[in-house]
């Protein structure tokens, strides 16, 4: 079965010189429990492809159905409420919170569920132990290394059990080791059950996923031959 | 974690920042409140003045003589003399009598000599007064030393403590008969500095004016400012009474002091709205600065799915918790600036500078108002930024 399902998306900046199509067309479906990979060089359309698919950037034309729901369909306050309970997201460079600690950016996404601290502090607790990071949940991010952030960042994306997770070059700030820990634990997490989605321009990291889709100019590429290649 | 803990975490750990906010906040609160309860201790120890004997009027005999006349050709028999220089003991008690009168003052006027074993002087103002009267009257009055409790005592300004030097306890000489100095009246800024104040029956012998009066001074209607009704009706009243008075009713220095009063309470409310918009220009600076650094933090907060109003919130609940307490550490800086500084301002200050809990309350209330107001803007602006465009430069 689709989780996600992009139809004709096309998205058309209005920069300051002009129109610049970052995406002309793209046609993607997603099943549910999919590692995907989305590869492409820098300014192909990546990011704008996962924002779109990420209920955060509006396409100019076609539509996302995700779990049956056009997300684009819905009042931004509602696809707000959507993101809250579908997605999680690891964002580049982690984008922790610089004035919360470890756990309590992870217990960022319940804190407008009406889940109880103590509650909250539970589940947070327990996604960072799944994590490798039980012991440091009190630090700020600048007490923790990049590969810690980025635990941190993992554990705050699926804290809330979302169906469908992002993330936008996870390995891209992280050096080899720390990167093969990072998808490592991506992939424990796929074998889970998590649907991955995941921007990467690093082709090492494709051994760890199920399927890549490229991305060139803002078109997709033909993704069938990598697929048997990998499997 | 609620949305208030994420605000209290961001304020508590940017404390540098969030310090000059809440001291520019402060200052501004603390200002108002200064200049707010400075002016109310002004009011009340005007009213105090005013109110605790009533409105003050003057009784002086009436001298001139009057003639009737047509186109300046006087009318022959027509002259009503009352030349009259004097009142006798007796006008006390039939004033006091009438309608609305509080205190009557009587006082006897007469030039004398004054030794003090410094100076002399020929001609000096004494004053034979009722002194239980007169310092209800003079409520205003501050002394050095007491009051005269005996007839040998005297009260004198401060003109003449100075001339002669002389303190409470010294002795003066006054026409040849010895007097202790009880006490020295602060300075009033008015002819009473140079004047010599003793007891009544004294005086009438030491002038020579046995059961004479010069004039009265008339406290009328308690607790009450009067209307000029009221005043013309005692005015009537007491020339009925007494035919040869006149009355006047002081235009005194609790006119003039009211007019400053005022005037210095209009000053305070123009300098407090000014202070009050640019407190909401800091604030809403502040604030706005403080959501443009924020820019990919609100996008984070977006993308994970917090609503509009979660951010509107977040960003209220910050510049809230601020402004209490702004309003709180403002509020006591000023009350404490008001304490020290009112002696300065009110001069002659009798009381205090009252804690009034609705000012604490009032104050408290605008500054929340003021900051959540000049906040709103900025957090309206957070919550619309759009989350896609905050996390693309990074
Ligand atoms: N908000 C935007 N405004 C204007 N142009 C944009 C915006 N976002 C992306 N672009 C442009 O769209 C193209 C694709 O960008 P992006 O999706 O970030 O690529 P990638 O993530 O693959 O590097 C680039 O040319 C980029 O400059
Ligand atoms: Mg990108």
């Amino acid at each position: 079965m689709n989780i996600i399902e992009v139809r004709n998306v096309t998205k058309t900046y209005d920069g300051g010189e002009g129109l610049v199509t970052a995406l002309g067309g793209v046609n993607l479906k997603v099943e549910e429990g999919e590692f995907l990979a989305l590869v492409g060089p820098s300014g192909s359309g990546k990011s704008t492809l996962l924002s779109i698919l990420g209920a955060i950037n509006p396409p100019t034309n076609g539509e996302v159905i995700i779990d049956d729901i056009n997300i684009y369909e819905l009042s931004s306050e509602r696809r707000a409420d959507f993101r809250s309970e579908y997605l999680g997201f690891v964002f580049q460079q982690f984008q922790l919170i610089p004035y919360l600690t470890a756990i309590e950016n992870v217990m960022l996404p319940l804190a407008i569920t009406n889940r109880s601290t103590t509650e909250q502090r539970e589940m947070a607790k327990a996604v960072l132990e799944k994590v490798g990071l039980g012991n440091k949940c009190e630090r700020l991010p600048n007490q923790l290394s990049g590969g810690e952030q980025e635990r941190v960042a993992i554990a705050r994306a699926i804290v809330n059990h979302p169906p469908i997770l992002f993330a936008d070059e996870p390995t891209g700030a992280l050096d080899t080791k720390t990167g093969q820990e990072i998808m490592d634990l991506f992939k424990t997490l796929n074998k889970e059950g998590q649907t991955i989605i995941m921007v990467t321009h690093n082709m090492d990291c494709l051994s760890y996923t199920g399927r890549a889709v490229f991305i060139r100019d803002g078109l997709l590429e033909k993704t069938e031959e990598y697929r048997k290649k990998v499997i | 974690m609620k949305l208030k803990d994420i605000a209290l975490n961001n304020l508590r750990r940017r404390k540098i920042k969030m310090f000059f906010l809440v001291f520019g906040m402060v200052f501004g609160v603390a200002t108002i409140v200064t200049l707010s309860a400075i002016t109310a201790t002004m009011q009340k120890e005007m009213q105090g003045n005013i109110l605790e004997v009533g409105t003050r009027l003057i009784i002086t005999p009436k001298t001139e003589e009057r003639n009737y006349s047509y186109n300046g050709i006087a009318i022959p028999g027509s002259d009503v003399n009352f030349d009259v220089t004097e009142f006798n003991d007796g006008v006390v008690a039939k004033i006091q009598d009438s309608d609305g009168i509080n205190v009557v003052a009587p006082k006897v006027l007469g030039a004398a000599k004054v030794q003090s074993s410094k100076r002399s002087r020929d001609v000096a103002v004494i004053v034979g007064v009722d002194f239980e009267k007169e310092l209800q009257i003079k409520n205003y009055w501050r002394l050095v030393g007491d009051k005269p409790a005996t007839e040998d005592q005297v009260l004198i300004g401060s003109n003449i403590g100075m001339e002669f030097k002389v303190e409470p306890g010294k002795k003066l000489t006054i026409n040849g008969r010895d007097f202790v100095i009880s006490g020295v009246i602060e300075s009033t800024a008015s002819d009473e500095d140079g004047l010599v104040f003793m007891n009544l029956a004294t005086a009438q012998e030491l002038l020579k004016k046995p059961d004479a009066l010069s004039f009265l001074e008339v406290a009328a209607f308690k607790n009450l400012r009067a209307t000029d009704e009221q005043v013309k009706a005692v005015v009537q009243q007491v020339s009925v009474k007494v035919p040869e008075a006149r009355v006047t009713s002081v235009k005194d220095k609790v006119e003039a002091r009211k007019e400053l009063v005022d005037r210095f309470a209009n000053f305070s409310l123009v300098v407090s709205v000014i202070v009050l918009i640019i407190g909401s220009l800091i604030v809403m600076t502040t604030m706005m600065s403080s959501v443009n650094e924020r820019t990919r933090e609100i996008g984070i907060f977006r993308a994970i799915g917090f609503r509009k109003k979660h951010i509107i919130k977040i960003i209220l609940m910050e510049a809230g918790v601020v402004s209490v307490i702004s309003g709180i550490v403002g509020f006591i800086v000023g009350m404490g600036v008001a304490t020290l500084t009112a002696p300065m301002v009110v001069g002659n200050l009798k009381g205090s500078v009252a804690w009034n809990p609705l000012l604490a309350v009032g104050v408290l209330v605008l500054s929340t108002l003021v900051g959540l107001l000049a906040s709103w803007y900025p957090a309206v602006k957070a919550s619309r930024l759009d989350p896609a465009e905050a996390l693309r430069f990074i």
